[in-house]
Parts: structure tokens; C-alpha cells; sequence
């Protein structure tokens, strides 16, 4: 094939996918993954690149799991991104790490990747929880790279800038509204919104003798506003976040050992200017009834959340049978304080604590001549606390654990053809305790995922298709919704229903790939559906299917 | 690993993921259970209980005897000041004491009334049948795991004269970012056997400063002595004066008449949304030339108010406050004491500001209302309100009944009937007990 026809291939699905892109899509996705991901759970973001090439952000949350929308597994990227590498850096965020990590080792991996992105994307339907974006159109331009400094370093980075336009939003401007935490303001409305996010990260990891040290900073910003609406919804978010890390190189099995410190101090600021349309404040605490709470333009609502988390971890890393093995582990800290307003801005109204521990592992080596095996694991476990400025003591105990392994097998069939299969496990466990209301919860659940891509190559051109699959089974128990309030049944009962339901997700996608004056270009159209395979009507459970559709379009300057 | 492996490593990947998936599981619904104390660490949320021990007021003791009235078998009324919060009943045992148990940290209001029957009047001197009706309120503070124990002492009713009858503090928010609240009112009633006259009358509300404020600012530290002075009632800079020279605006035994922030047909000039038709208000209240003047209805004397929102007066639309009256002679009587403002916003917040002193000798009638907790705007969401609200002196405890939602009315209770038919209405000082939603002006301009 010739370069042309590669250009005429990658506008023609360009035109083709474009073509069937419905006019929406929503925040707080989340795919099901081994790797740990970055602080948003925004499809925006985590469909934009191979989930791998996030797990190292230093923005990915401390001790907090948020609890995102059901979606397939992302693709391996085939003809988008490097295989993964491995490392305690990789897996880990382990800055120290770093220099040694990202450099080749088996067969296709780079010292040096490159990679600018122009997304857009939307999702809409119902199969919703109340805090969810009932519709999302995102744009977003994002950009990936890793290069060896000198001879001795090596830096990573990546930028996201995107804007989120919702025709119809949520009950809150929470950017996350489901984490760890019990405590989310909402309200009575759903205006249009935007949202505006700049995200840049950045880590630089340099070899010192048998030392290496490391150093990775994050900031994330947003805004966001109602958009004609005679009401303003209006705040901002903003999430600073550093890490920094040490490791020793040993003398046997290539055994390297580290430690690692990481901080974030995430403030997120909300207003409500309800002049001329006046709203009610609904506070969601745990499973007590939300009790609206009148905002005028006499009496206008401000809500800030101060988010502290610091942890500090250990790494180490060993050769053996052919494998490279890594092991990261690290315990933190998270403290969450929400105020009200600003007379008295100087006490919490809401207050969460939380520790927790992570672990994670990664195991890689290659399969014969042409193939590599990735297997990443992570074990995530928090317990917290909260209390409300109203009553003394613990309101509320609350836990969360997750489990979760994944394989990525990549194998070269023919000098044209590869395959990449993924496949794994995830284990989720929430429980709560509202000891206000004296009701619990416990929701486990349980989600197998698979996918595979396929790609052949024509000249300087390839082509690339494929498909994964998430399914959740749910055992455990949640609070029966029938005799609670009308907040409760509006805004929690739906939520639990929905986290409690037997869920499906199924994507397909498609990437074409050329070379425009030696560089690489491509294309790529992804198609996702999630639905409920099991209905509760009593629970009130939401009904329907979410879609998303996605087009990216990618170079390596 | 070979190239025809491939196919099968898949198929096994997919199997895996199939059968997990078509796993057994379920998710159960469970009711709420009272979370047993082993579950519970010593820091967890606590309950505890009230005990209230209820008696009568040496005042009225002897006519309670008189009357054969015991304490035992009264119900008891637990009301709290949160919000989604359901009031609780119990009974009081021989000794007069009722329990309430399982309940958070919070401030609850106890409310208890007792009618007396037919026989029981019939034992009291005819000087005392005016106290028909026991009633009493009392405050309490809960700080689980500690229980605690209250008495409330009730008093018997004493009808008083003119009194204030009715409260209507719609606020419907649909037109403007203020509201629509000019259709709001107060009405009083002459609850005595002969005419009174309202010339002079002064009538006023209570600072929401006396009664709460921000956690900052705590009952037990801010404005405590005036809450509870028994000898005045503080009065915001809101005081208004009937006008009149002494016989101008008589009302009769049994009548009820208004005063209105607007003498209008509020269902004309807002139509649609629930409001009244108040041109034949007697009172109005008047403030600047934006003001609409209704000529039949005599204006208020603003003696410290000034023209009020947008010109138009001052809404009755307040809570966490008292409306009182009070005699002619009191407006002379009045002294300024300061007071600190404990609510707001910074800078005003924490300053100190003016209240208008009226002796409590002068008082007419008193009327102490906080927001109904089942209002979706329920009002004071970040304050706290004190206990006592005020001083039992004055009222007993306040009736939670504001909803600026509803097109209500919050009218005092009809007692009895005189012989020539007249409504009595209820007035023991606890507003908790005296007042209840009613249809409005069913005593005054929708009279048959």
C-alpha cells in the first residue's frame, strides 16, 4: 500500500466514524483494568492512550477508590503505543525507578516514545447512577513522551487539555462524585454545563552509580460552569500532587530495591448563584435522607473540599527465569474535609479519614522469539471514617478493597501480522456502616474481562481491530429502598442499585495506521455499549444502556 | 508457544471470563437493624435517652389540685431542631416522667398540653375556668452516651386580651430572586370579653441574634443573659405602631383583624401562585414612595423600622424569632441594650449591635416560631438554635411550624366557646402547643 493510500485509508474512517458519532459522552468511566488509573476516571482521558501509560502519574488517588461507570477493557494499542514496559516506576509511580525502567529489554520495546492526540467523544443513556453526567461531548488534545536525558536520565511526561460540554449534567458539580468518601453535596437541577481541564505531569529519573533517584510533579486544573441557565453553577478543582523516590541497585538477579514518598493536596471549590432560579441543597451523608436545604440569592451556597493525601512506599525489583518481577508497596493516609460556606469556613461540616495500602506486581518476560507476556496484579485496601459536624463520634465506618490482575499476551505471528490478547480479573469490595441511620451495606463484586486486537501491516500502512468484553456479577447486601425518603430513593438507592446490578460492557474498535514523511499517523474509532443484565425494580435500579463513542487521532512527531 | 497455540490461549481466556461472569452470586435487600453494641467502637455515633419529668407550675398548682388534674398519662411531644427530624410521643407514668430513648446528640424541644374535661372544670371557682388548658414546654440538651433528665412545668391557660391569632409567612420563589412575600401577614384577635383598642399598640419581632447563631458564636457564651432576661423582651430594629389617638381602631370581643406588609389582592398581582387577597386588610404596613399605599387600610407607624425591602416593609416571613405586642405606654419604656450579632457574614458577624428593651410587664402576647424541619427550604442550615429559646417568662417553647412553602396559615388553636359563641383561643405562652397549620384568615377577612 502506498503512503497515499494509507493517508486515504486513515481520513476514510476518519469520515466513516466521525459520521456515526452521536452528539454526547460523560465523565467517571472507568475500565476494567490491572493497572491502577489517574486521578480522573474521565473516559476523556482513559481512552486516550494504553492504560498503562498512566499507571505511572503521580495524580493517581492515595487511598481512594473511585467507582466508576462499567466499561470494557481499552485496547493494547497495537499500532498506537509501545508495549508496556515494566518497572516499579511503570506500575508504581515509583520515581527513583524511572531511568532504569524505560529502557529496552525485550523485543519491541523504545527508549523513546512520542505521541500527540486529538480526541472526541461522547456518551449518553440512562444506565446511569443520579451523580453521573446524563450526556458528555468531550474534546481534548493529549500528548504522551519518554526519552532518555544525557546519558545518565530519563524523562516522562504527558499533557491533557480537553473541554467537557454536557447538555444535561448531574444533581452535583462534584467532579468525582463517588469515591471513598460518603460525603457529596447535590442539589435539584441538571443545567448545561462546561468543563475545562488542563493536566500536566511530568517525571525525570536519573542512574547515579548504583543509585537512582527520581522526581515526578503533577497538576491538574479545572473550571467549570452552568452554561444558560438561570442559575450558575460555577467551581474550580485543582489538584497539585509530587512524588519522589530512591532505588539501590543490587548485585545479584539484577535486583534493585527503592523507596518512594508521594503527596497531593487536591482543593475543590463549588458555588451555587441560584439568582434568579432558587434551588434546594440536597447533602448526601452516608444513607441518612438528604434534607434540602433552600439556596436564594440571599443565601447562596459555597462548598470547599480540602483533600490531603501523602504515602510512602517500597519497591523491589528481581530478574529471574527469564522474568523481570516487580513488587510495589505503599500505605498512606487521606483526609478529606468539606465546608459550607463562608462564615464557617473555619469548622468542617464533613469529615473523612482514611488509611490504606496498595500493592502491586508486575511480572514480564518474553514467549519464545516473537511474543511477551505482561502480568500486572494490584491489591488495593482502605479503611475510613467519618463523622459529621452535627453529631459527635463516628457517623459512618467504611471500607474498600480491590483486587485485580490482568495478562497482556502480545505475539508476532508474521512479519505483517500481530495479535494481542488481554484478559483478567477484578475484585472489588465496598462496605459501609451509617450508624445514624443504623443501616449497611455490603457490595462485592466481581468483573472478568477479555479483549484482543489483531493488526496487519500494508507497506507503511496497518490496520488494526478489536474487541473486549467486562462483565460484573455483584454478591452482598444493600439498605431495600422501599419506605425511604424521597432524597434517599432519588439520589442513593439508584446508586446502590446500579453498583449491586449484574452489568455488561462490551467495546470495539478500529485503528488505521500510516506514515506521512516518516511519520506515523493513525486513526482510531472505538464503539462502547454497557447495559444491565439483570433488573431490580424495587431497588430502583436504572434501566436502559450507556454508549459512548470515541475518535482519536494520533501522530509520533 | 507456536502460532497455533494462539487460538486456544484465547478460547481459554474467554472461558475463564464467561464462567466468572455466570458465577453465583446475588445481592440481598436488608431493612434497618439496630447495629448491635459489639459492632459499634466506644467512638461511634451514641444514643441516648431524655427523661422528662413534668409538673405543675407553683403558680398554677392549687387550681391543678382543685381540678383533680394529675400528671400521670399526659403525652408528650419531642420535637428537634433538624432537619428530616419526626417527632416522638410518650406517656408519663404515675410519677409524671416520660422517656424517650435511642436518640442522637441534639437540642430537643418537649411540648405537653392537657384539656381538662367537663367534670374537672366543673370543680374549679368560676374565677379560675378560664384555665381550661394546662400546657408547658421545656429544652433539652442530649450529649450521648450521657442520658438526661428535664422537668417541665406546666401553667395553666389565661386567655390574656389581645393576642396575636395568625402568621402567614409564604414566600413563593418563582418570580423573583427574593420571592414573592408581600402577601404575607399577621393577624391578631381580641381573645378578652369586652373591646379593645388598638391605638398605640406596638408590635415587634425578636432578633434572630437573641436565639442562635453560627457554631462559632454558642448559646451558652453569646447574648445568654438577654435570651433569658425575664424582666424585658428584645425587639429587633423592627417596630411598628398601630396608629390611632386612643378610640380610633376598636375591635370587638371574638373579632380578628390584619395587618398586612400590602393592603393588596396579591392573587391579582401574582396570580398563580397561591397568595391572598389582603385589600381589605385593616393595617398595612408603609415604606417608601415604591410602596403601594392602599387608602382603606391605615398605615403602621414605623417607630424603628425602616422602609424594608425594596421599600415595600418587612416581610412576616422570619423564623428562630418571637413576634410579640405590647401596650401603648411600652413605646415610651423602651431602652437600646447591645446586643452581638451572631449571625451574618464577616465583617458585620461578631460585631456588636442594638436591640430595643420593652419591659416584660408590657407585653401583650407572644408568638416564637422556628422553621417546620419538613420545609425543603428548611432555613437556618448552618445556625444552631439555642435552648432554651427564650425565656419561659415569655414562651415556653417555640412552635416549629415555618414553611415558606405552603400557602398556610400557622393560627392559633380555637380552646372553647364563650356562651355568646365567641371563639377562646388557646394561650398557655408555649407556641409549640398553642399554634397549628389552618386555613388563613378564617377568623378575620374570610369570616361568613
Amino acid at each position: 500500500m502506498s503512503a497515499r493510500a494509507g493517508v486515504l485509508l486513515v481520513a476514510g474512517i476518519a469520515f466513516a466514524s466521525t459520521g456515526a458519532v452521536p452528539r454526547v459522552l460523560a465523565a467517571q468511566d472507568g475500565t476494567a483494568s490491572g493497572w491502577g488509573r489517574a486521578v480522573d476516571a474521565s473516559g476523556a482521558s482513559a481512552s486516550a492512550t494504553a492504560a498503562w501509560m498512566g499507571a505511572w502519574s503521580p495524580l493517581r488517588p492515595i487511598v481512594d477508590q473511585s467507582r466508576g461507570l462499567l466499561r470494557a477493557p481499552l485496547g493494547p494499542g497495537l499500532l498506537m503505543a509501545s508495549a508496556p514496559m515494566a518497572g516499579a516506576f511503570v506500575i508504581g509511580g515509583a520515581p527513583g525507578a524511572l531511568a532504569r525502567d524505560l529502557q529496552p529489554r525485550l523485543r519491541g520495546d523504545t527508549a523513546r516514545f512520542g505521541d500527540v492526540r486529538i480526541r472526541y467523544a461522547n456518551e449518553a443513556g440512562s444506565y446511569r447512577r443520579p451523580l453521573d453526567m446524563a450526556q458528555s461531548t468531550a474534546t481534548q488534545v493529549a500528548g504522551t513522551g519518554f526519552a532518555p536525558v544525557g546519558s545518565r536520565g530519563v524523562v516522562m511526561g504527558s499533557f491533557v487539555l480537553d473541554r467537557e460540554q454536557h447538555d444535561t449534567s448531574s444533581f452535583t458539580q462534584r467532579v468525582s462524585a463517588y469515591g471513598s468518601s460518603p460525603f457529596v453535596v447535590t442539589d435539584s437541577v441538571t443545567p448545561p454545563m462546561q468543563r475545562t481541564r488542563a493536566r500536566l505531569e511530568g517525571a525525570l529519573g536519573l542512574r547515579l552509580g548504583g543509585f537512582g533517584v527520581g522526581l515526578s510533579a503533577g497538576l491538574e486544573s479545572r473550571e467549570h460552569y452552568s452554561v444558560d441557565f438561570p442559575l450558575r453553577r460555577s467551581g474550580r478543582n485543582a489538584i497539585p500532587a509530587v512524588a519522589a523516590g530512591i532505588e539501590r541497585v543490587l548485585p545479584w538477579y539484577g535486583a534493585r530495591v527503592g523507596a518512594f514518598y508521594r503527596w497531593s493536596e487536591a482543593n475543590e471549590t463549588n458555588s451555587l448563584n441560584p439568582n434568579p432560579l432558587s434551588t434546594n441543597v440536597y447533602q448526601v451523608q452516608g444513607y441518612d435522607e438528604p434534607v434540602g436545604l433552600l439556596v436564594t440569592a440571599a443565601n447562596q451556597l459555597f462548598v470547599r473540599n480540602e483533600k490531603r493525601a501523602t504515602s510512602v512506599g517500597g519497591s523491589f525489583e528481581l530478574a529471574i527465569l527469564g522474568a523481570r518481577v516487580i513488587v510495589v508497596h505503599e500505605q498512606g493516609d487521606r483526609a478529606e474535609d468539606q465546608f459550607f460556606n463562608v462564615v464557617v469556613a473555619k469548622r468542617a461540616t464533613d469529615i473523612w479519614r482514611a488509611t490504606g495500602q496498595s500493592t502491586r506486581l508486575q511480572v514480564q518476560r518474553s514467549v519464545g522469539r516473537r511474543g511477551r507476556l505482561n502480568v500486572v496484579g494490584a491489591r488495593s485496601s482502605l479503611v475510613g471514617r467519618a463523622s459529621r459536624r452535627d453529631l459527635r463520634g463516628i457517623a459512618i465506618d467504611a471500607s474498600d478493597a480491590s483486587t485485580a490482575i490482568e495478562a497482556d499476551l502480545r505475539w508476532t505471528l508474521s512479519p505483517r501480522w500481530e495479535a494481542a490478547v488481554i484478559s483478567g480479573m477484578q475484585q472489588q469490595t465496598s462496605r459501609r456502616t451509617d450508624y445514624v441511620v443504623e443501616l449497611r451495606s455490603t457490595i462485592e463484586t466481581t468483573t472478568p474481562f477479555v479483549g484482543g486486537e489483531l493488526s496487519r501491516q500494508f507497506g507503511r500502512s496497518a490496520v488494526a481491530a478489536g474487541a473486549s468484553f467486562a462483565a460484573v456479577t455483584p454478591s452482598g447486601s444493600v439498605p431495600i429502598a422501599v419506605g425511604k425518603g424521597t432524597s434517599y430513593r432519588r439520589l442513593i438507592a439508584p446508586m446502590l442499585a446500579y453498583e449491586s446490578a449484574d452489568t455488561r460492557a462490551f467495546a470495539a474498535w478500529a485503528t488505521a495506521r500510516t506514515a506521512v514523511r516518516a511519520m506515523p499517523v493513525w486513526v482510531s474509532a472505538r464503539v462502547d455499549r454497557a447495559s444491565a443484565a439483570s433488573a431490580r425494580v424495587s431497588r430502583l435500579q436504572p434501566g436502559g444502556e450507556r454508549t459512548q463513542f470515541t475518535v482519536t487521532m494520533g501522530m509520533r512527531p | 508457544m507456536t502460532i497455533r497455540r494462539m487460538p486456544v490461549v484465547l478460547a481459554l481466556c474467554a472461558m475463564i471470563a464467561a464462567a466468572s461472569a455466570c458465577g453465583a452470586g446475588g445481592v440481598t435487600e436488608t431493612g434497618g437493624t439496630t447495629l448491635a453494641d459489639t459492632t459499634k467502637s466506644p467512638t461511634t455515633v451514641q444514643r441516648a435517652a431524655i427523661a422528662v419529668t413534668v409538673n405543675f407550675g407553683s403558680a398554677d398548682a392549687v387550681v391543678a389540685g382543685t381540678a383533680g388534674v394529675s400528671r400521670s398519662e399526659l403525652t408528650v411531644r419531642l420535637t428537634r431542631d433538624a432537619p428530616g427530624f419526626t417527632p416522638a410521643t410518650a406517656t408519663t407514668d404515675a410519677n409524671g416522667v416520660a422517656r424517650f430513648s435511642g436518640l442522637l446528640d441534639g437540642i430537643y424541644q418537649l411540648s405537653v398540653d392537657r384539656v381538662l374535661t367537663a367534670t374537672e372544670l366543673a370543680r374549679l371557682p368560676p374565677a379560675d375556668r378560664d384555665a381550661s388548658i394546662f400546657a408547658g414546654g421545656a429544652s433539652a440538651v442530649l450529649s450521648p452516651p450521657a442520658n438526661t433528665a428535664t422537668t417541665l412545668s406546666l401553667i395553666a391557660a389565661r386567655r390574656g386580651s389581645l393576642v396575636i391569632s395568625e402568621l402567614f409567612p409564604f414566600n413563593n420563589p418563582l418570580t423573583t430572586h427574593l420571592g414573592y412575600n408581600w402577601g404575607t401577614y399577621i393577624e391578631l384577635y381580641n381573645n378578652a370579653d369586652t373591646t379593645v383598642y388598638l391605638d398605640g399598640v406596638l408590635i415587634f419581632k425578636t432578633p434572630l441574634t437573641l436565639h442562635g447563631g453560627w457554631p462559632e458564636y454558642p448559646c451558652d457564651q453569646y447574648n445568654r443573659a438577654e435570651r433569658l432576661d425575664s424582666n424585658f423582651l428584645y425587639s429587633s430594629s423592627v417596630v411598628h405602631q398601630f396608629p390611632g389617638n386612643g378610640r380610633d381602631f376598636p375591635l370587638q370581643p371574638g373579632h380578628a383583624t390584619v395587618l398586612a406588609v400590602d393592603a393588596l389582592n396579591h392573587n391579582a398581582a401574582a396570580p398563580g401562585m397561591g397568595q391572598l387577597d389582603l385589600s381589605g386588610a385593616e393595617f398595612e404596613q408603609i415604606g417608601s414612595d415604591a410602596d403601594p399605599d392602599n387608602p382603606f387600610a391605615a398605615n403602621m407607624i414605623r417607630v424603628y423600622a425602616g422602609t424594608g425591602a425594596l421599600g415595600r416593609g418587612y416581610p412576616y416571613v422570619g423564623a428562630n424569632i418571637a413576634h410579640a405586642i405590647a401596650l401603648p405606654v411600652a413605646r415610651a419604656a423602651i431602652t437600646t441594650a447591645p446586643l452581638i450579632n451572631t449571625y451574618g457574614t464577616p465583617p458585620s458577624v461578631g460585631t456588636i449591635g442594638t436591640a430595643y428593651r420593652i419591659p416584660r410587664s408590657l407585653i401583650l402576647d407572644v408568638m416564637a416560631v422556628f422553621y417546620s424541619p419538613d420545609e425543603p427550604g428548611y432555613g437556618n442550615s448552618s445556625g444552631v438554635t439555642c435552648a432554651p429559646f427564650m425565656a419561659p417568662a415569655a414562651d415556653r417553647a417555640p412552635a416549629p411550624l415555618v414553611n415558606t412553602r405552603r400557602s398556610i396559615a400557622i393560627s392559633r388553636k380555637t380552646l372553647t366557646r364563650s356562651t355568646e359563641g365567641r371563639e377562646i383561643l388557646q394561650r398557655t405562652r408555649t407556641s409549640a402547643r398553642d399554634f397549628e397549620y389552618a386555613t388563613p384568615l378564617r377568623r378575620s377577612l374570610k369570616k361568613q
